[in-house]
């Protein structure tokens, strides 16, 4: 428990946690558990981090942040069921659908198979893709044999090299604008194959039913942080942005808005990027402040079409929709697990989410009911609500999916990821060896940033 | 249900069109591989080696040490390796149970997708 001292607004805690997404609240949990004092700042007014869920007007949950765990993503599974937070499986049964140069065809499994020889070049991509992934250390990608080859590309140079079928290469795109948010030219080839990696394949990511999209939560993936924060009690201090983090021989100090917080050791459970923000005292060393210099967040606009009903169902189709066109170009069925209600989930992610994020809530509407009408008929257009989120206007968070790396970063730059800097260490899903950029990801990183603290506690 | 005889045809005719893709070849130059395919309706067993990316002999029962253990009824591994069946359908990853290292279970996923588009 944080205790006041003197005045009610300096606290004290053993560990003094910045950040109450799932990284911060899980390493609080794994300290309390210790028998460590703990106190968690949280700039927002409520906790969850890039997990964020709000009822629409009708009632109905919407998850406007992360929501799907997989089935390889143990701690999440485990953790979930540890708070009672109930799970269904996504909508997934029937026929998908691809949009392509202005036609809309059907088809079923993974990978769409009208055109054999594109469906070929996919395969072929994903193998040599998934093979040269296991080749990368998660733990450190810059030292794969072929990393300084690897980070010294951007995942479109090495379409153009290996991928020649344009249908092929239009569906590896979007594959991969809608795994990171971000632009093939914008992402060093070693990332995507540290992120393959640490996923486990290429299909681990983009798959529903066995796939890291294959499971939801019945009350929103908010819950999970919900729960965790109900149990820390007022060890999380919300509406506390914190400016500012000191230390010295003898001990931290975290000013915020709202309090200061001094502490033996310090975990910073946020992207590198929002970590860059605030003011180190002494500074950070060059190598750190500069990663947090390299790291930008992903692109992305969620956006729901509330309808009556999931009338895609109807005719046997999935709801899951992959385009090469339009603001929209990937969408699935997010509907209630009753199925009261249908909900279509579309991403405008990468430059699309750039492009759009200009322009008018009233013109972003009307661009995604055009595309949902393109995949699934006249009915799309007439949604009874529509909700969209974009994570780029989030002041404490810049950008989801998650922070990624350009080229050259993971070389130069990777060593300084994990590296504590006296007593601060560092969590956040982009710190992660397993499922890096997911919520598993962000647990593994609170796991692991608490168990670093408490070896420099001594405990 | 299928019989054991139909199966078994059903696999003599992926190993033809396994070295009859060149892609196969291409890609998986190198791959090594022992499968051990179990009918578990039938109790039907077979043994499908694969050297340097192309499949080389199908044989009955089960020899050798195994790399990757495919188990499925008797249908679905007959509606899968005649090219019936798209392997990457839910229901196939659902019906067919693939036990060995990642590396292999990829290569394998691979080496299906290939043969059942005719690439």
């Amino acid at each position: 428990m944080a205790t006041d001292e003197r005045t009610s607004n300096i606290l004290h805690a053993d560990v003094g946690i910045v950040g109450a997404g799932l990284a911060g609240l899980m390493a609080a949990r794994q300290l309390v558990a210790a028998g460590v004092s703990v106190c968690v700042l949280e700039a927002r007014d409520r906790v969850g981090g890039r997990t964020w869920t709000r009822p629409a007007s009708d009632g109905t949950l919407i998850d406007l942040g992360g929501q799907w765990i997989g089935p390889t993503q143990q701690r999440m599974q485990r953790l979930a069921a540890e708070l009672g937070a109930e799970m269904f499986k996504t909508w997934d049964s029937g026929n998908n659908v691809q949009y392509h140069a202005g036609e809309r065809l059907v088809y079923s499994g993974a990978i769409p198979t009208a055109d054999r020889l594109v469906a070929g070049d996919v395969m072929e991509a994903m193998l040599n893709l998934n093979m040269m992934a296991m080749q990368v250390p998660p733990d450190a990608p810059w030292t794969a044999s072929a990393a300084a080859t690897w980070d010294a590309q951007t995942f479109a140079t090495w379409l153009d090299a290996n991928v020649t079928t344009p249908g092929a290469r239009a569906l590896l795109e979007l594959a991969i604008q809608a795994v990171f948010s971000a632009e093939p030219r914008d992402l060093s080839l070693l990332h995507v194959l540290f992120y393959i990696r640490s996923a486990g394949g290429l299909m681990d990511l983009i798959g529903v039913t066995g796939g890291a999209q294959e499971t939801r939560f019945t009350t929103g993936a908010q819950t999970i942080a919900n729960r965790l924060a109900e149990a820390l009690g007022e060890r999380v201090v919300l509406n506390a942005p914190v400016h500012t983090i000191s230390q010295d021989s003898s001990g931290a100090r975290i000013e915020s808005d709202a309090v200061t917080l001094t502490c033996e050791r310090v975990i910073l459970a946020l992207p590198p990027t929002l970590a860059g923000r605030l003011r180190y005292r002494p500074a950070l060393p060059g190598l750190r402040d500069q990663l947090t210099q390299r790291m930008p967040m992903g692109t992305v606009i969620k956006v729901h079409c509330i309808y009556p009903t999931p009338f895609w169902r109807d005719e046997g189709l999935t709801g899951q929709a992959s385009s090469d066109t339009g603001a929209v170009r990937v969408t699935f069925d997010n509907s209630p697990p009753d199925s009261r209600r249908g909900v279509l989930l579309g991403f405008i992610e990468g430059d699309e989410g750039r492009r759009w994020g200009q322009r008018s809530p009233h013109e972003r509407r009307a661009a995604v009911l055009e595309c949902l009408i393109h995949y699934f008929g006249e009915q799309a257009g007439q949604p009874l609500d529509y909700i969209e989120q974009s994570w780029a206007e989030e002041e404490y968070t810049r950008g989801c999916y998650a922070g990624y790396m350009p080229p050259g970063v993971w070389s130069m730059y990777g060593q300084a990821l994990r590296m504590p800097v006296g007593r601060i260490h560092w969590a956040g899903t982009e710190t992660a060896t397993v499922w890096n950029g997911y919520m598993e990801g962000a647990v593994q990183s609170g796991e692991r940033a608490a168990a670093e603290a408490l070896a420099a506690l001594g405990k | 249900m299928a019989t054991a005889e139909e199966l078994r045809e059903a696999l003599d005719d992926y190993l033809v069109r396994a070295q009859a893709s060149e892609r196969v070849r291409r890609t998986l130059k190198n791959w090594d591989c022992v499968m051990h395919l179990e009918a578990t309706d039938i109790g039907a067993t077979y043994t499908m080696t694969v050297k340097d990316g192309a499949v080389a002999s199908v044989e009955d029962g089960l020899r050798g040490a195994a790399d990757l253990v495919i188990q499925g009824s008797s249908e679905d591994l007959t509606n899968i390796f005649w090219g019936d069946e798209n392997p990457a359908s839910n229901y196939m990853q659902g019906a067919i149970k693939v036990l060995g290292s990642q590396e292999d279970v990829m290569k394998l996923d691979a080496m299906a997708m290939f043969i059942y588009l005719g690439q």
